[in-house]
Formats: structure tokens, sequence, C-alpha cells
């Protein structure tokens, strides 16, 4: 996956590899030979080519544009439609339908998959594609971006793609390569690339852009804060206040007989109640919240969590029910101002020591 | 009645009406063909070698510029004789520029990602000709055709005038006898081919139109 600013070489790299661009100096290998010794028509119709603008070609069917280079090859018609028609099968698009069509009769989103399904055709070892969902809206990019991640598992290809899109670079790429005024500034996977950017200039170009988004889906456990007011369930609800007001706590979460999670209170319910209902035990007061988050959630659950409770914070609890934290909306916001903002922020602030797991593995926590 | 003058002369002279079109339909179809021949080819290099296009279109645009009575004479006055060959060639250089326009906007107007698609799947430079911009280019250049060939038919009464034959020679007759119904027997014959000859085109233009860009319209 390449990426980079507008005008760095991205494209022209990609072109240099078919040979639509030849490179001043320096060679080009596949597979340990040098690319010169194929002649360059040789070599295209080696590789897949797509591009943004999809280019299909008007005056051919769909049938014919996805087996044109098959064509080129001079494979025999029924053969052709055969592989036409197989292609279009794998992206769930009814032959019978496609086959006879023309591009214009088609959607942009149709078109590009048929970009791909061309470039497939074939059977490349590599497919060369240079934006090829830049032109289409979000919704219809990432459809088509799962689509290829799907057909990249059943097809197994070399792909090498420009994008100047970091939130698709992360999605699809095993590598990443940014380039900068025509050089490489830093080839690793995608996590790398966001845990350590090799300058200011990747940082600011992929990570800090990333990590509002990154920030969302990091599980709870790794950015809520450990510290958290609990007090006994027979304690009063005068207690409780005074304690809130002590330790300057906007909630305080209240433990059952076995040190368990019960509920909680907030501060702002306590300022309606009388002298007298102060006297009550904290656990028959009619407003206390009985919701938790467990800690593998992510921080994106638990906002949706705080939004549909209209509550500022939410407790964290392990699934036996102790408590181990808990995640405020200033604390998102911090954390999402600090993504957004001047620098890298590590996104485990508070547990610095475990960052990765935040970054690797998709939390899968059931949705709020 | 000019009317019924003219179908007696019709009727009595049919085979000189006949002979004057037959000769005038030489006087167009062989400069065109020659034209489609030479100028179509020399364009589609023009593509490849964009430097000599403006050569190309600017001679083409220089012959058009020249009144046409004025081209033939010019012709004359540098020695070609009289006759079939200098209004052949006259008529030739007159359809140059249509067909030299068209053909260039037609191929160099298809756009830049089908051909860098075509190029990316590896195409020849035969095949990119071929495959993607001649049939694309084809309603382009047939348009330029059907202009050329309309002027022509026209101009080429004109050929009369320095003894080429044709239609012409008959209009020329009736005026220098001053009866119209010879000068009608022989504008009608030439308004009916070059009403004819747009019509026909214009339907071979549609019907070399791929499917696929026909259905665009809508």
């Amino acid at each position: 996956m390449l990426i980079g600013p507008s005008g760095c070489g991205k494209s022209t790299t990609l072109r240099m590899i078919n040979r639509l661009v030849e490179p001043s100096s320096g060679t080009i290998e596949i597979d340990g030979q040098d690319y010169e010794k194929y002649h360059p028509v040789e070599l295209r119709r080696r590789l897949g080519y797509v591009i943004q603008q999809v280019g299909l070609i008007p005056h051919l069917t769909i049938g014919e544009n996805i087996s044109f280079v098959l064509r080129l090859k001079g494979v025999k018609e029924n053969g052709r439609r055969a592989r036409a028609r197989e292609l279009l099968e794998l992206v769930e698009m009814k032959p019978d339908l496609f086959m006879d069509r023309y591009p214009s009769e088609l959607s942009g989103g149709q078109q590009q998959r048929i970009g791909v399904l061309r470039a497939l055709a074939h059977d490349p070892d590599i497919i060369l594609m240079d934006e090829p969902f830049g032109s289409l809206d979000p919704i219809m990019r990432e459809q088509l971006q799962d689509e290829l991640k799907r057909l990249q598992l059943n097809v197994q290809k070399t792909i090498i793609f420009v994008t100047h899109d970091m939130d698709e670079a992360i999605r699809m790429a095993d590598r990443i390569v940014i380039m900068k005024e025509g050089r490489i500034v830093q080839v690793a996977s995608p996590h790398v690339i966001l845990q350590a950017p090799s300058d200011d200039f990747v940082a600011n170009f992929f990570v800090r852009q990333r990590l509002a988004w990154q920030t969302i889906k990091i599980p709870v456990r790794e950015i809520m804060s450990r510290s958290m007011a609990t007090i006994p369930h027979q304690s009063s609800l005068a207690h409780c206040l005074e304690e809130m007001l002590r330790q300057g706590s906007d909630q305080m979460v209240i433990l059952n007989e076995h040190d368990k999670f019960e509920g909680f209170i907030c501060l702002e319910d306590l300022k309606g109640v009388s002298e007298q209902g102060l006297e009550m035990p904290v656990n028959v007061f009619p407003k206390v919240y009985k919701e938790a988050i467990p800690p593998e959630f992510t921080l994106l659950n638990g906002i949706q969590a705080m939004i549909i409770h209209k509550i500022n914070a939410i407790p964290v609890t392990e699934s036996d029910g102790t408590v181990v934290g808990s995640v405020s909306l200033s604390r998102v916001m911090e954390l999402l101002r600090g993504a957004a903002g001047t620098s890298v922020v590590a996104p485990a602030t508070g547990g610095g020591e475990n960052g990765d797991p935040a970054l690797e593995k998709e939390v899968k926590g059931p949705e709020c | 009645m000019l009317i019924t003058e003219t179908i007696r002369f019709f009727v009595l002279h049919h085979d000189q009406v006949l002979k004057a079109t037959v000769q005038h339909l030489y006087l167009v179809a062989i400069p065109m063909v020659l034209c489609i021949l030479i100028a179509v080819p020399l364009t589609i290099l023009a593509t490849r070698i964009q430097k000599l296009y403006p050569w190309l279109i600017g001679f083409s645009n220089a012959m058009q510029t020249i009144p046409s009575l004025a081209l033939l004479a010019l012709l004359i006055a540098i020695g070609s004789g009289i006759g079939l060959v200098p209004t052949v060639v006259a008529l030739f250089l007159y359809a140059l520029m249509p067909i030299i326009r068209n053909t260039f906007v037609g191929i160099n107007g298809v756009s830049p990602e089908i051909k860098d698609a075509a190029m990316g799947m590896g195409v020849t430079n035969w095949q990119l000709l071929w495959m993607i911009e001649l049939p694309l280019a084809l309603k382009v250049i047939i348009a330029g055709i059907r202009s050329a060939l309309v002027g022509t038919i026209g101009f080429a009464t004109l050929g009369a005038l320095i003894g080429a034959g044709g239609l012409g020679s008959l209009i020329l007759r009736g005026l220098s006898m001053a009866s119209n119904d010879i000068v009608l027997a022989g504008t009608l014959p030439a308004m009916l081919m070059a009403f004819l000859a747009e019509f026909l085109m214009s339907r071979l233009e549609i019907l070399l139109t791929p499917r696929g860009l026909r259905t665009r319209k809508g």
C-alpha cells in the first residue's frame, strides 16, 4: 500500500512497475528478475491494472471488458465469456444480467467492480491499483474495500495499492509504504506505523489524523481511570454525599456485601433530597444506576452507553462485579483532543505499558 | 411552364442528364476517396507525432479559405491544364480540412483514462488504434467526411467551368442559352445528390456508432 500526499510519486511508482513510465535510473525486479527483460506489452499483460477513473472501454460489453486482456492474449471467445461469468459471480453480479450490458449503463460502484474484475481475468500474480476507490462515495468505497479484502482471501494476489486515504491504508494493507517528495519515508505494517512513526512527517501525516478514529476503538481497560470512589451499600445518603464532596467525585459506586458492584449514584440526583431523605441507606435510594461496562468494551461502546443513559461517566466492572475503574466523558474528550492535537498521544496514558493490544486486536464487545 | 419544360427536358435528354450525373459522381468520388485514403492516415500519424498537426491543419485551412473559383483558376495558372485533373485536385484540397480536423479531434478526444487503462492492460500501439481509438472516434470522423462530401458535391458543379463536365456543364449551358429548364436539369440532380449524401451519411454515422455509446444519450 503506497500512501503519501499528492504529488509525492505514488502513482508514478506504480506506473514504473508496468512501464507506463520508464525509471530514469535504477532497476525494478519482479521475483528477483530485472523486469527490463520483459517487453513492456508482455509485462503489462502479466500484471493487473486498476485506475481511479476505471477506464472501461465504452463500446465493449461488460463481458468483453472483463476479458479484454484474455482477448489480447488470444483466448477464444468461449473461454473469455466463461471467465467473465465466473468473475461476475465472484462479486455477486448476475452474469445473465450484466454480461451484455455496456459500461454506461452501470453505476460508478458497479463500474469499478468491473474494473477490478478486469484486472483479475488473466490471473496475474501482481495487481496494481491506483486509487481504485478514490472517486466513489464513502459508503460505496467501504463496501468495495470489504469486497476486495474478501476477494483477496480467495485469490491471494500481491496487490500494490496507491491511496492517499489513511483509513483505507489501515483497513487494507499488510504493509504500508509512506512516500514524500519521491522518497520512501517508512515501510512497515499499519500497527508499527501507528505505534512507531519513523519521523515527524509520518507522525503528522498518519498517526495524528488516524488516532481520533483509532482512539474510540481502544478497549476501555486501556484508558479508564483506575480510582473509583466506592461506598458500602449500608451507608446513608448523607455519608455518600459527604464522601463525594470530600473526594471531589460526581459519582459514587455502591458495593454490596461481597464488595462487588451494586450500582452507582450521581451527585446531581442528590441535590433535591431533603434532610430526612439523606438518612436513608444508599441502596434504597430510587435513583441508583445499575449500568456498568466490562473492561473489554471499546471506548465507543462506553460513549454509547453514557449517551443512552444520559450520564457523564460509567463504571467499569469485571464479569464477577469487581469494580476496576470508570470512564468519563471528560476523559474521552481529553483523549480525542490529544489524538487530534499537537503530538502523538500514546493511546493508553493510564496504563501505557500495554498500549499494544489496544491497537492490535479488534475488541469484540457486544454493541450497546 | 418551367416545370413542364424541365420535365420535358429530362424525358427527351435523359441520356445527357444521366451522363452528367455519372460524371458528377466521379468528380465527387475520386477526390473524396483520395482524401479519405490520404488525410485519415496522415492525421492519425499526426495524433502520434503531434508536431505534425499544426502543419496539416494549417495547410488544409488555407486551402479551404481560398475562394473555390480562385482555387480552380490558380491551378490552371500554375500549369495543371484543364479538365478532370485540376478539378479533382481542387476538390481534394477543399475536402481536406473537415476530414483532418474531425479525425484529429475524434482520436484525440478519446478520454485519456480509457487509453491509460488499455495501455496498462498491454495493448500494442496498433491495438490501441484499432480496438480503442478508431471505434470511439469513428462517429466524429464520419461527421467530418459528411460535411466534406456535401461541400464537394456543390463545389464539383464549378468543375464544368474548366471543362471537367458533370452537372455543372448543364447549368452553364442553360445559363448561356438563357433556358431555365436546362439550368434546373443540372441543379435539381445536384441538389438531390447533396441531400441524399447528407441523409445517407447521417444514417451511416448512427449505424457506425458502437452500441455502448448510443445508449449514453438517454
